[in-house]
């Protein structure tokens, strides 16, 4: 029977006195979860790799003033995050491609307004899973990169409000806030079927 | 109710997480807007869509060599933070720099006169740390990198290649594959 693994808490420490094992095992744990999160962020294998990379290294440098209090997740997804939106500010990702938030911010969808689609207008349930995974795709880069990230991190990572606003900084108000109208704008955009 | 709420009690309730309190605050605006209980239904099935199409862990391609290459990264990065410590102490050294070095270039010529061996042109071309982490997609194949720390210069050996045809322009293929594969190296 194989050895139960370390828990995060057991690596970081060990990590703390200078086992590089120990970091490599950090990183092998969790690569998947941080390339999966940045792949989705930013559509681009290649550079969702090397964006992992700095990351990684980011944790290291920092690994020594990390507190055991904090949890090592909720600060890994902080850092993945910080790394993120600084490349994004550097290639100006925020503007290309963006939906024009004006036709859908609060002013005009209340949170009555009707998203779902009209029988006729539904999505064929038969569609490929391919298919669905290109359109879904396809609609989150259309949403601003706060939405996108808030949506994945919720819905795909399955985290709280709590831990949501501590990676994006911000309040949890603003968290729900974000939430609301991403799933507006996803539901708005995926009922408009496979051709739009 | 005020916008900042509705989406507040709104988004509670799409995750099945309102309180007793939110619930009773917020079921009457539910009996106003009936529509709302189709919307949820809609979005709890692009929900189920959303985790079967992304999933919240994907392996990085080469994954052992995403550690190996984090690695020699972070051990870079320590190189270059000892160098630059040690420019720091560079400035009190500068004074006993010069006469330190003539005395080191007698005591070589010296020792190169009294124990001088045979392989005159030995170049010391040492398998190293430093050098570059190649990888192979292939498992066929194996490589090695020799650096000459003297010459700045760096050896790729690639064992397990086939063959190539003499008659293959190796900088025609070169060409050919930047432009036809943005990214390819050769």
């Amino acid at each position: 029977m194989e050895p139960p693994e370390p828990s995060d808490r057991v690596l970081v420490q060990r990590c703390q006195k200078g086992e590089a094992h120990a970091f490599d095992a950090l990183v092998t744990k969790h690569r998947g979860r941080v390339y999966a999160m940045i792949r989705n962020m930013v559509k681009n294998d290649a550079d969702a790799w090397d964006l992992s990379q700095d990351v990684f290294i980011k944790v290291w440098k920092a690994l020594p003033k990390f507190e055991a209090r904090a949890q090592f997740s909720t600060w890994l997804y902080r850092i993945t995050h910080n790394v993120v939106y600084d490349w994004m500010r550097k290639r100006k990702l925020e503007t290309a491609g963006e939906l024009d938030d004006s036709l859908l911010d609060g002013e005009r969808i209340a949170a009555e307004a009707r998203a779902t689609p009209s029988q006729e207008a539904r999505p064929d349930r038969a569609l490929e899973n391919e298919e669905l995974r290109v359109r879904i795709e396809e609609a989150l880069e259309k949403i601003s990169p706060e939405h996108r990230e808030a949506i994945l991190l919720r819905e795909v990572n399955g985290m709280e409000y709590k831990e949501i606003a501590e990676v994006m900084e911000c309040s949890i108000g603003t968290v729900m806030s974000r939430l609301f109208y991403a799933r507006k704008k996803l539901q708005t955009l995926l009922s408009n079927g496979p051709e739009s | 109710m005020d916008q900042n709420r509705k989406e507040e009690l709104m988004t509670l309730w799409m995750d099945e997480a309102l309180s007793p309190d939110n619930r009773r605050e917020w079921e009457p605006y539910l009996v106003e807007h009936p529509e709302l209980e189709a919307e949820r239904e809609e979005y709890l099935r692009l929900r189920n869509e959303l985790r079967a199409v992304l999933p919240a862990e994907v392996e990085p391609p080469y994954p052992d060599f995403f550690n190996t290459h984090l690695m020699r990264q972070i051990r870079e990065e320590e190189r270059v933070v000892k160098l630059a410590g040690s420019a720091g102490m560079r400035g009190w050294l500068m004074p006993w720099l010069a006469p330190a070095a003539a005395a080191a270039v007698v005591a070589a010529f010296i020792a190169g006169r009294e124990f001088g061996g045979t392989k005159e042109n030995a170049v010391a071309v040492v398998p190293t740390e430093m050098a570059p982490v190649v990888y192979s997609s292939l498992s066929t194949v194996d490589v090695r990198t020799w650096e000459n720390l003297d010459e700045g210069v760096t050896v790729i050996v690639l064992e397990g290649l086939d063959e190539i045809p003499s008659s293959v322009d190796l900088m025609k293929t070169t060409a050919a594959l930047e432009d036809s594969e943005p990214g390819a190296t050769f």
